[in-house]
C-alpha cells in the first residue's frame, strides 16, 4: 500500500518557519502601507513583554487560551475536530456566572468549585451534541460544532437580555450582575492583571500531559485518533472514546469560561470571547497538539494579542494587523511542506549530514514500507 | 544495440538509507524482464524512478537510446511506460470504458465519445487477447478481470513498456497461468514487460532475463534459461536457504474454537458468509484456502468481532461468544489476530512502535495497572519481544512507518504472540513479506502450534497453506466447499476447488 500522500507530521522546524514567514509577510504589508515595520514590531514587542506590567497583561490574555488550547489539542488527539470551543466557552461562562450570582450566600472556596463545575457541565453538554452527530448519526462533528458557536453566542445574549440583565442597565449593554465578591480569583501580585486563573490553566496543561503520557484512557484516546480501525481491532471502544474526548474537551472549554468570569470579567457580558476558541485551536495547531507545544502556542497567541493591543494604542496601525499575522501563520502552518519548498529541509539535512554520527538522530527511510 | 529501456548507474538516497546504489538494467524490445529481491531491496524504488515518481540522485535513463529526464508519471506515460500497481487504481463504480478513458478521454464536440473508446478497447482486447466487456462496472468484476482492465488502461495510454508490480499476489493458480499467457502474447507483439515478484517459480517460467537486487545493489543479472531457483534465492538472501518450514505431524488435542452456522450479509446486502461451521483443536494449524473475496475476510472479521451483525454461534474454549461482544472481550478470552492488512488495521503507522506494541494489551500486568500505563516497562517488554522476533528497528520510540513491510509484519506477529493466545487467527501472515521473513513467521506459527495452541491460517498463497496447514478448508462463495489435508490433495486439486469446479472431502 502506498502512503506517500499521507500528511507529514508537523516538525518544530516547519512551525518556526511558518511563524517567521508570517511575521515577515506582516512586515511587508506594514511597509506597503507606508509605516516603519521596525517601529510597529518594536511596539508589538514592548507591548507584549516590555515591562512587568505588560508581561502580566500578556499572561492575562494567555490564560483563557491555555484552556481552549488544551480543549482543542485533546479533541485533535482523539481524532475529533472540536471547532465548537468558542460556544462551549460561552455556555460555561454564563452557567458559572449564574452560580456565582445566585450562590452569593456560599463560602468562597465552595462557590468557586461550584462555579467551575457548572462551567464544565455546560461546556460538556454543548460539546456532546456534535459528538452524538458523529458517533450515532454518522455525520461530521465539525459542522454542528461550528454552528453551535452561533447558537451559544445568541442564546446566551437572549438569556441575559430577558432573564439575567443587571439591574440599572436598560439594554445599553447586555450584562449580568457581578458574581459574589468571595468568588473573584485573587491577583497573584497586587496591581498586576495576572490572577490565580493562570495557575489553574497551567494545572490543566499538566493534567493533559498526565492523561496522554501516563494513563490508559489517554492511550485509548490517542490510538482512536491515530488509526480508529487499528484501535477497534485492538479492543478499544472507539465510539466511546470519541464521546469521551468531546465531553472532556467541552468541559475544559467551559472551565476556561468559568475562569475568565472569576478572574477578569466578574460577570457574563456580550462579546464575552474575543475569539478565544479560534486562538486556542491555533495554539494547538502550532503545538502539534502536544501538551508542551500547545502551552507554548497559547503563550505565543496571548503575547501577540497583548502586543497588538499596544500597537493600536501607541501607533497608527490598527490591531487588525495582528489578525493579519495570525491568519498568515495559520495558512503557513497548514502548508506543512513549506520548509521543504523554501529549501530549509535540504539545508538542515546537509547540516545534519556534517555532524558526527553520534549527534544525529537515526532517521529511517519511510519509503521502505511502501512495497 | 539500443535497448528499449536502459537505466544506468541509478543511485537514490533517502535520509539515512540508500535505496538504490549504482543500479543498471537493460531491457530489450519484446523481452520479459524479471526484477526480484527481498522487501526493502529497492525494486519498487527503482521502478518508481522509471515511472517518474521519484527522481534519481545519480544516473541516467534511456528510452530507445534517447536520454530522458522524467518529472512525473505523465512524462513516463508519454515515453510509452505503463505501470500496473500492486493495489489497483480503478474507480469501482465506473464501467470498464470509463475507467480506461479516464487518463486520456476521447471527445467529440467537447463531449465524451464512448462509442469510439469502446471500439478502441475491443481492438486492444483482440490484439493482445485481453477481452473485457466495456460495459461492466469494475466493482462487479473478479480481481483477475480488474487486473486485465489495469493492463488495458496502460496499453490504451500507449505503453510499450509495462511495469507489473507483484501481479500474481491476488490470483489463483489457474488465473496466474492465464496471466502468464497474456504476457507471452504481449511479448509477441513487441511489448517489453518488467515483472516485479517474490515468486521464483513464475519468474522461472516466464522471464527471459532476471536481475536480482539486495540492499539496493544488483547482485546478479541472470539468463533465465541458464539459472536455477536455488541460485536466485541465494543471490537474494546472500546465503543458501530452505524454502519450507520443517514440522512434525500434528498432535491435536481438545477443541478450542468452534463456529456454528455463521451467516453474514455485508452492507450492500450481499451474502458473504453462508452457513459456515467448523472447529479447531489445540495443537493444529487449520488453513483456509480460497480466492480472495470468497468470504475469508468476513469470516475473520466475524470471529475477531470486528463486525458484530452476523448470525450464528462462536465458542472459544467452552464459552460462547455473543455476536455483540467486542474485539477487546474476545481478546481477553484468548483470541489473537494478525490482520490481513497490516498498514490499515494492524498498525498505527504514525504512532511510536511502543504504542503499537501495547495495543490489545493495555491491561497487561507486566506494564499496566488499572488506570495507568508504565511506558518505560512497556518499552522494555516491546524491545525484548521485538528482538526475539528479529524485528530490525532503530528504537521503540520510532514511528511504525519507519519499519519496512516485512519488519512491520514481524512486529505485528511478535505483538500478537506476546499476548500468549489460545487461538491465533493469522490472516495473510506473509503477504508482501520476503522469503527470509516468511520462513521465520512460519516457524513461529509452528512453534505456537507445538506449544498446544491453535492457529487459523487464512492465506491466498496456496503454497503457504500447503506447507503449514494440518487440515485445509476451502472457501467458495462464502461457504466451506471442502475439507482436505496437504497429503490428500495437490495444489491443482485445491485450485479447482477454490474455483468451485471440484468439490472435495467432507464438505
Amino acid at each position: 500500500m502506498n502512503f506517500e500522500f499521507r500528511q507529514k507530521p508537523l516538525q518544530l522546524r516547519s512551525i518556526l518557519i511558518a511563524v517567521l514567514t508570517g511575521i515577515l509577510i506582516g512586515a511587508v504589508i506594514v511597509l506597503c502601507c507606508g509605516y516603519d515595520p521596525f517601529e510597529i514590531f518594536g511596539a508589538l514587542l514592548s507591548g507584549a513583554a516590555g515591562s512587568a506590567r505588560n508581561l502580566s497583561t500578556s499572561l492575562r490574555w494567555t490564560t483563557p487560551l491555555l484552556f481552549t488550547g488544551v480543549a482543542a489539542a485533546l479533541s485533535f488527539r482523539g481524532g475529533m475536530f472540536n471547532f465548537g470551543i468558542e460556544g462551549q466557552l460561552c455556555m460555561g461562562g454564563l452557567a458559572s456566572t449564574l452560580v456565582g450570582v445566585y450562590g452569593a450566600a456560599l463560602p468562597g472556596p465552595l462557590l468557586i468549585l461550584l462555579m467551575m463545575a457548572a462551567g464544565m457541565a455546560a461546556g460538556a453538554l454543548w460539546a456532546v451534541i456534535p459528538a452524538i452527530v458523529r458517533v450515532r448519526l454518522n455525520g461530521s462533528e465539525i459542522v454542528p460544532a461550528l454552528m453551535l458557536n452561533y447558537t451559544a453566542a445568541n442564546l446566551t445574549e437572549y438569556l441575559v437580555h430577558w432573564y439575567f440583565l443587571a439591574s440599572g442597565s436598560h439594554g445599553d449593554t447586555l450584562k449580568t450582575e457581578e458574581i459574589a465578591e468571595q468568588a473573584k480569583l485573587a491577583k497573584i501580585i497586587p496591581g498586576y492583571q495576572i490572577t490565580y486563573g493562570f495557575i489553574i490553566g497551567l494545572l490543566v496543561v499538566a493534567l493533559f500531559w498526565f492523561l496522554m503520557k501516563k494513563s490508559r484512557l489517554g492511550y485509548d484516546i490517542s490510538m482512536s485518533g491515530f488509526n480508529p480501525e487499528f484501535a477497534h481491532y485492538g479492543g478499544v471502544n472507539v465510539d466511546k472514546m470519541r464521546i469521551t474526548v468531546m465531553l472532556l474537551s467541552g468541559a475544559i472549554a467551559g472551565l476556561g469560561g468559568a475562569v475568565e468570569v472569576m478572574a477578569v470579567r466578574w460577570r457574563y457580558e456580550t462579546e464575552f470571547s474575543p475569539a478565544y476558541g479560534d486562538d486556542g485551536i491555533l495554539a494547538a495547531l502550532l503545538g502539534s497538539s502536544t501538551p508542551l507545544g500547545t502551552m507554548l502556542g497559547a503563550f505565543f497567541m496571548g503575547f501577540l494579542k497583548a502586543g497588538s493591543l499596544a500597537v493600536e494604542r501607541y501607533t497608527e496601525v490598527s490591531r487588525a494587523f495582528a489578525t493579519v499575522i495570525k491568519g498568515t501563520v495559520i495558512c503557513l502552518v497548514s502548508a506543512r511542506m513549506l520548509s521543504q519548498y523554501l529549501g530549509v529541509d535540504a539545508l538542515a539535512d546537509k547540516v545534519a549530514g556534517r555532524l558526527p554520527a553520534r549527534f544525529r538522530k537515526d532517521r529511517v527511510n519511510r519509503e521502505e514500507g511502501t512495497t | 544495440m539500443t535497448y528499449m529501456v536502459e537505466m544506468k548507474g541509478i543511485t537514490k538516497r533517502f535520509p539515512g538509507v540508500t535505496a538504490n546504489q549504482d543500479v543498471s538494467i537493460q531491457v530489450k524490445k519484446g523481452e520479459i524482464y524479471g526484477l526480484i529481491g527481498e522487501n526493502g531491496a529497492g525494486k519498487t524504488t527503482l521502478m518508481k524512478i522509471l515511472y517518474g515518481m521519484y527522481r534519481p540522485d545519480e544516473g541516467e535513463i534511456f528510452i530507445n537510446g534517447q536520454k530522458v529526464v522524467m518529472h512525473s508519471p505523465k512524462d513516463a506515460i508519454s515515453h510509452g511506460i505503463g505501470m500496473v500497481h500492486q493495489h489497483f487504481t480503478l474507480v469501482p463504480s465506473f464501467t470498464v470504458t470509463q475507467n480506461i478513458m479516464l487518463g486520456r478521454p476521447i471527445t467529440k464536440h467537447g463531449l465524451l465519445d464512448f462509442k469510439r473508446a469502446e471500439r478502441e478497447i475491443r481492438r486492444l482486447g483482440e490484439t493482445y487477447r485481453l477481452e473485457a466487456d466495456p460495459h461492466m462496472q469494475v466493482k462487479d468484476l473478479p480481481v483477475a478481470m480488474q487486473q486485465r482492465v489495469e493492463i488495458l488502461k496502460a496499453l490504451y495510454l500507449g505503453a510499450d513498456i509495462l511495469i507489473m508490480d507483484e501481479p500474481t499476489a491476488v490470483l489463483t493458480p489457474q488465473e496466474i497461468t492465464q496471466l502468464l499467457e497474456t504476457f507471452h502474447s504481449l511479448k509477441e507483439q513487441g511489448k517489453s514487460i518488467i515483472l516485479i515478484t517474490h515468486k521464483l517459480k513464475e519468474l522461472m517460467g516466464v522471464t527471459d532475463t532476471i536481475t536480482v537486487l539486495r540492499n539496493g545493489k544488483v547482485t546478479g543479472v541472470l539468463d533465465t534459461a541458464r539459472t536455477s531457483e536455488k541460485e536466485i534465492a541465494s543471490l537474494m538472501v546472500g546465503k543458501e536457504i530452505d524454502f519450507f518450514v520443517q514440522k512434525t505431524p500434528s498432535k491435536p488435542k481438545e477443541e478450542v474454537l468452534r463456529c456454528e452456522g455463521l451467516n453474514y450479509w455485508n452492507r450492500f446486502g450481499v451474502k458473504m458468509l453462508d452457513d459456515v461451521s467448523f472447529s479447531i483443536r489445540r495443537g493444529e494449524i487449520v488453513g483456509i484456502a480460497g480466492v480472495q473475496g470468497n468470504g475469508q475476510t468476513e469470516l475473520i472479521e466475524a470471529l475477531a468481532g470486528i463486525v458484530n451483525d452476523y448470525t450464528g454461534k462462536i465458542f472459544i474454549g467452552d464459552a460462547e461468544i455473543a455476536p455483540e461482544s467486542t474485539p477487546g472481550e474476545r481478546r481477553s478470552s484468548g483470541l489473537s489476530h494478525i490482520p490481513e492488512d497490516r498498514q490499515t488495521t494492524g498498525a498505527a503507522l504514525t504512532a511510536p512502535l511502543v504504542d503499537n506494541f501495547i495495543m490489545g494489551g493495555t491491561r497487561d500486568p507486566a506494564y499496566a495497572g488499572k488506570y495507568l500505563i508504565n511506558y518505560k516497562k512497556a518499552a522494555a517488554a516491546a524491545q525484548e519481544q521485538y528482538a526475539l522476533f528479529d524485528v530490525k528497528l532503530a528504537g521503540v520510540d520510532q514511528p511504525a512507518y519507519a519499519l519496512s513491510g516485512g519488519n512491520l509484519q514481524k512486529a505485528i506477529v511478535a505483538r500478537e504472540m506476546y499476548r500468549n493466545p489460545e487461538v491465533l487467527i493469522a490472516a495473510q501472515p506473509s503477504r508482501g513479506v520476503d522469503i527470509g521473513a516468511t520462513l521465520f513467521i512460519h516457524e513461529k506459527l509452528v512453534e505456537l502450534r507445538d506449544s498446544g495452541k491453535a492457529v487459523l491460517l487464512v492465506s491466498g498463497e496456496l503454497s503457504e497453506i500447503m506447507s503449514l496447514s494440518d487440515r485445509i478448508l476451502v472457501m467458495y462463495k462464502g461457504g466451506i466447499i471442502g475439507e482436505t489435508t496437504p497429503e490428500e490433495s495437490t495444489e491443482e486439486d485445491i485450485g479447482l476447488m477454490m474455483l468451485g469446479i471440484k468439490e472435495g472431502g467432507t464438505a
